[in-house]
This record gives structure tokens, C-alpha cells and sequence, in this order.
């Protein structure tokens, strides 16, 4: 499965998701996540902490589910892949700026920007 | 901001604008892990192909179902065309009459000769009264066929009678040996159903 999901508490209480991502993701994926994501699922409204793998691949149907989706709450994406990065930075360039999501090298620095960051 | 980068990149990125610019959707760039702006450029390359791929199949469903929708609409105006050629009216029993109605090439012809002797045989007709008053353009194939017509019509021991014959078309049914073909030909449709009628004794006073 390309998506494993955790809910955990932030050092300053918060409740959040944990999200670990790899491998080629295809629009069945992509529908599983906005099941999760979207308005009525289980993860809506939440802090999401995403850790995206190298060699993590957005096939061109799930990319566009995922722009779809957007953000409902702040999201940080934490991966050490520059190609994942750009796929990443492309997506986002298609969807409206809101100041909720935002890529980060290292999990303290992601988690802490997270923990200041109000739904 | 400067960026230093590897030619052979240029190169390849290149080569992909031009096969992609030759219509060559399936070609992608070797994406590698260079932390540098030209690999955003170069994944937005490989997702433009993504898309272009994803379009022109699109495309091409669209094109494909509006084939099917034209072939569709195609034989239903033939099936339509066919139906309103061949108006075989049955006037009395065993008395049949079709008015034709504008040109008549040899295909047309054929498919009007098919439904109208199937309709002589299956109501073992005695007459035929073939109108011409709307016959529009007459081509070459014209008077041969429906002298075709006739001779058919007769073979099956049914006789036909021709109205509404124009002065040109006459003539053109002379030139082609029609004179030869044993026929009657009145002025009006009502004038060969009366003659009909008299042939079969039920019209008095003829």
C-alpha cells in the first residue's frame, strides 16, 4: 500500500496524521487518499504530517484527484528527494496559494512548523 | 539566480521538445536527483507529455464516437431514404402503384425494383402503375432502369402501366427503344386507376 496512515499528538498537544508515502501512486490511490481528505472522511479538518519516499512516483490520473483534494488543514510534506520535491512543487503551482502546505528537509523542522500552524 | 548545468541535460531536454513538437507524446526525460530549478522545468516537461498523451486520447474517444453517431445517423437516413423511394401503395387489390419521387440512378433503381416486385409477388398484383409525374433529373441510368422496371414487372405476370410521362422524358423513352416495350402510358394517375378498374370490370359505365 503507498499510503500508511498513524494518528499521533504533536509535542504541544495537537492531534495529527502521520502519513508515510512510497511507490507509484495511481488513481485507485489517489481516490483512497481524498476518501480520507476530503469533507466527511475520516482525516478531514486534521494536521497532516506527510513523509514521501524516494522514488515516490504521482502518475498523471492521481495527480489530479490530489489537486482536487487540496488542503482542508495545514499539511507538511517532509522528503529528501529532489525529483519528489519537484513533482511536489508543480502540483502546486496548479492550486490555490493558502499558506497550508509547505516542504521540508527534516521532521523537527516540519513538525514544528506544523504545531504553530492553526487548522 | 545563476544555474550551472550539465549540456548533455540541455541536449536531452531538447530532443524531447522536438519529438514532442513532431507529435511524439511517449517520449520522457531521464529525471535524475539534481536539487537544481532545471529539474522543475524538466519534470513540468514530462507532466505537459502526461497531459498531452491524456488529451489526445481523449481526443480520439471523442473522434470515435462521433464516427459511430455519423454512421449511426448514416444508415438510419438510408434506412429512411429506402423506406420513402420505395412508397409501394396498394390502390386496389392486386392493384399497385408507385409514384416516383426525384432521381433515379441505378442504385436507386435497384432498390425500388427489389421492393416492388417483393410487393407484386406477395400480393400477386395484376397491375403496376408506375407515376412519373415526379421524376426531377433524369441521368443517363435513368430510363434504362425503370424500362428495367417494366420488363421485370411483366416477367412476374403483372402489367404496368406508366403516367405522368413529360414531354422530354417521351422522348428520351423513345430513343431508348421504350416504344419496343410493351406498356400503356396515360396522362394522369386517375386516369390509368380508371383503366385498371374497366380492365377488371369494376368500373361502369367504361
Amino acid at each position: 500500500m503507498p499510503f500508511r496512515y498513524e494518528e499521533r499528538v504533536s509535542p504541544k498537544g495537537r492531534p495529527y496524521v502521520r502519513l508515510h508515502v512510497s511507490g507509484e501512486l495511481s488513481l485507485a490511490d489517489a481516490h483512497e487518499y481524498a476518501g480520507h481528505f476530503r469533507a466527511g472522511g475520516r482525516y478531514h479538518g486534521m494536521h497532516t504530517l506527510s513523509f514521501v519516499e524516494k522514488g515516490t512516483e504521482y502518475g498523471p490520473e492521481a495527480r489530479k484527484i490530489f489537486l482536487e483534494v487540496g488542503q482542508s488543514a495545514p499539511h507538511a510534506t517532509v522528503t529528501s528527494s529532489a525529483l519528489v520535491r519537484a513533482a511536489i512543487n508543480l502540483m502546486s503551482r496548479f492550486s490555490p496559494k493558502t499558506g497550508r502546505y509547505r516542504m521540508f528537509a527534516t521532521e523537527p523542522e516540519a513538525l514544528a512548523w506544523l504545531d504553530d500552524k492553526e487548522a | 539566480m545563476s544555474l550551472t548545468v550539465d549540456a548533455a541535460r540541455i541536449h536531452e531536454l531538447l530532443d524531447v521538445l522536438v519529438a514532442a513538437a513532431a507529435g511524439d507524446y511517449d517520449v520522457r526525460l531521464k529525471l535524475r536527483e539534481n536539487d537544481d530549478a532545471l529539474l522543475d522545468v524538466e519534470t513540468g516537461v514530462n507532466f505537459l507529455l502526461d497531459e498531452l498523451i491524456e488529451r489526445r486520447l481523449h481526443n480520439e474517444a471523442q473522434e470515435e464516437e462521433l464516427l459511430t453517431r455519423a454512421r449511426r445517423l448514416a444508415r438510419q437516413r438510408d434506412e429512411l431514404m429506402q423506406a420513402l423511394s420505395t412508397p409501394v401503395i396498394t390502390v386496389w387489390p392486386g392493384v399497385l402503384t408507385l409514384p416516383l419521387v426525384g432521381r433515379v440512378d441505378d442504385e436507386r433503381a435497384a432498390a425500388i425494383t427489389a421492393g416492388l416486385l417483393a410487393r407484386v409477388g406477395a400480393e400477386r398484383a395484376s397491375h403496376v402503375i408506375l407515376d412519373l409525374t415526379g421524376v426531377g433529373a433524369l441521368t443517363d441510368g435513368t430510363m434504362p432502369a425503370i424500362l428495367r422496371m417494366v420488363r421485370a414487372i411483366g416477367l412476374l405476370g403483372a402489367t404496368c402501366l406508366l403516367t405522368g410521362i413529360r414531354p422530354d422524358v417521351a422522348q428520351q423513352l423513345i430513343a431508348l427503344g421504350g416504344a419496343d416495350v410493351h406498356v400503356r402510358a396515360l396522362a394522369r394517375l386517375s386516369d390509368a386507376l380508371a383503366s385498371v378498374l374497366a380492365d377488371k370490370g369494376l368500373l361502369q359505365g367504361t
